[in-house]
């Protein structure tokens, strides 16, 4: 089964969000801070992480510099959601963006498409 | 970023039909698509109903819709009382519209249970429209308002993410301080109120998120159909009109001395009101206005309350005035509606929309009393006539009004309506008046804005052969007041002759 983190500091995004991806037959891990996301990841290792950008203690960014620093620049797909509008190279640095809010169909495209190789 | 992407950021938030064009106005083009959205209102105020239309609606439109109660009315009785309304259909109910009960779930597994069934039925039924019928079921049972505001928070974020657009009924009374008001995107009250005996039906959007709503209380009904909104006239239509009228084109009466009187007629895209007694002539000059204008291509309306159109064509064949080709032709339209229990935005709804279908061009509103008069606050009667004669002019329309004094004779002209003759741009008067002991038609032009006029006083003379002006009232005077009083003994027996042949006052 593959394994997603979802890295958001709103609950209750957080909630719906392993909700429907449990259901869409995904294990799914959750962190409400880049720090956390960190930890988790380095306690179970994901298949692919669903970051939130803006968060309290350690921000998305934060967080994607280190994992990246950590497990080289590509070594895990990194799907960015974001209400705000990140500047290009942000956008280009990681392998989807889903901006705030954003349609059910539109995440499981992309988590499919990056987990499974499906085309969305 | 895809193009996609790019093309979303471009486009605005999406919008729902609710299922009532005129709810959807008030909306300003109905809900957000994946909004969470708030109906309160007393038992029977009609919530059960607006749930249900949005439903079928939607299902209509090529959506997939839920439909839960929470210890509301049985699926059973509900749907017994939803057939016979015009958006019912029954071939829907299962395959894409779902009634499902939430209440055995929230008792077991309380708010958050009834969350993760209500989202799960969402995806699983790929729902885009979920009513939740008995919101105040979930607030008893939440035990504290943290516990409500969450469970709406996540059904909003849920929701919101599968485009599902959410609404939920309650009787509860939401006030700006408690959770579920924070939480949605909008808030529609419903009620009703007494005025005199008449039960109105009122509908306000007290908060819309994502876009400005027509503010304010707006009239709503119950009919055949569902619940039919009627924005407020004066919300609707508040801008100034963009249309100018002509100085330089004149629309006649087809009535030569009246016509001189007017400098030619009336300005196109003016608006005129006729105020006068019953009985003075008022309907019988605005027929012949329309017939004019008909004659010449100019499709009219009669829109009026008091006689039904085969009646008010009969009257006018006694005076000369056969309207039957041009009814044929349909350059002439006779409406008449029942001045009894109205709306008048409903009216105007109605008026416009019809004025719209048939290219009108000239109207006779034959009675302002049912349109400013009737359910409303008395306070919106000059706002009320200022954005009808707007919308009226924006529709190319020259329209006429007519509205009765209250006294048929005497010094005092009171007319019920105030303030519009300030809105108009024409006024003229016909009234009787007893001169020498017999009663006379008389007929003035108060107010011609930006034109010149004839400012004498003239008779007013319905004969079986037609009407028009007649000759000024000469050796008489105060004949505004409805007493006139001959200066000479002569006075008056000029127009023997001519009041010979008249007919008895309509």
């Amino acid at each position: 089964m593959k394994r997603i983190l979802v890295v958001d500091d709103e609950s209750a995004i957080v909630d719906a969000l392993q909700d429907i991806l449990s259901s869409e037959g995904y294990e799914v891990d959750t962190a409400i801070n880049g720090a956390e996301g960190l930890e988790r990841l380095r306690a179970k290792r994901p298949d692919l992480v669903l970051l939130d950008l803006m968060m309290p203690v350690l921000d998305g960014l934060g967080m994607l510099e280190r994992m990246r620093a950590e497990l080289g620049p590509r070594g895990l797909p990194v799907v960015l959601m974001s209400a705000g509008r990140p500047p290009p190279e942000v956008k280009s640095s990681v392998d989807h963006f889903l901006e705030k809010p954003f349609h059910l169909d539109s995440l499981i495209d992309a988590v499919t498409k990056l987990l499974d190789g499906a085309e969305a | 970023m895809s193009p996609d992407q790019e093309k979303r950021e471009e486009t605005p938030v999406a919008r729902v039909s609710s299922g009532d064009r005129g709810l959807d106005t008030i909306l300003h083009g109905g809900w957000l698509q994946g909004g969470l959205y708030l109906v309160l209102g007393a038992p029977g105020a009609g919530k059960t109903i607006l749930g249900n239309q949005f439903c079928f609606h939607h299902v209509e439109q090529g959506g997939r819709a839920i439909y839960v109660t929470v210890l509301a009315e049985s699926h059973g009785r509900m749907l017994t009382h939803l057939r016979p309304l015009g958006f019912f259909r029954q071939e829907v109910i299962g395959p894409k519209l779902s009634y499902v009960s939430g209440y055995a779930t929230l008792r077991a597994k309380g708010v958050q249970g009834l969350l993760q069934l209500l989202t799960a039925e969402v995806r699983e039924r790929q729902a885009s429209a979920l009513v939740i019928d008995g919101l105040s079921a979930v607030e008893d049972s939440a035990g504290s308002r943290l516990a409500l505001r969450e469970f709406l928070h996540g059904l909003s974020v849920h929701n919101a993410m599968a485009g599902c657009t959410t609404l939920l009924l309650t009787n509860h009374q939401a006030e700006s301080s408690d959770p579920e008001y924070a939480m949605v995107d909008g808030i529609i009250r419903l009620s009703a109120e007494l005025i005199g005996l008449k039960a109105i039906r009122g509908l306000e959007v007290t908060k819309s998120r994502g876009s400005a709503q027509l503010a304010g209380k707006h009239t709503f009904d119950i009919t055949s159909e569902g619940v039919r909104a009627y924005p407020r006239t004066e919300a609707l239509y508040a801008g100034r009109s963009k249309v100018v009228p002509k100085l330089d084109e004149r629309l006649s009466f087809g009535l030569e001395g009246l016509d001189q009187m007017l400098g030619g007629g009336l300005v196109r895209y003016s608006s005129t009101l006729i105020l006068g007694s019953p009985g003075a002539g008022k309907t019988t000059l605005g027929l012949n206005f329309l017939a004019a204008g008909a004659k010449k291509g100019e499709p009219g309306m009669y829109f009026g309350f008091a006689e039904t159109p085969e009646r008010l064509a009969q009257k006018c064949v006694a005076l000369g005035l056969d309207l039957s080709s041009l009814i044929e032709k349909r350059q002439l339209f006779l409406e008449s509606r029942v001045p009894v229990e109205t709306l008048p935005d409903a009216l105007v709804q109605e008026l416009l929309a019809q004025i719209e279908r048939e290219h009108i061009q000239r109207l006779f509103l034959d009675g302002l009393e049912p349109f400013a008069k009737e359910a409303i606050d008395p306070e919106r009667t000059s706002r009320f006539v200022t954005a009808l004669t707007n919308a009226l002019r924006d529709r190319g329309v020259t329209a006429l009004f007519t509205q009765q004094t209250n006294t048929l004779v005497g010094p005092e002209l009171y007319a019920p309506l105030r303030g519009v003759e300030a809105i108009v741009d024409n006024i003229v008067l016909l009234r009787y008046l007893e001169l020498r002991g017999e009663l006379r038609r008389m007929f003035s032009i108060l107010k011609m804005r930006e034109s010149a006029h004839d400012l004498r006083l003239r008779e007013f003379v319905i004969t079986p052969h037609g009407v028009d002006v007649g000759d000024m009232f000469d050796n008489a005077d105060s004949l505004l007041t409805g007493e006139a009083r001959a200066t000479t003994p002569e006075a008056g027996k000029a127009k023997s002759k001519r009041r010979a042949g008249r007919g008895k006052p309509r």
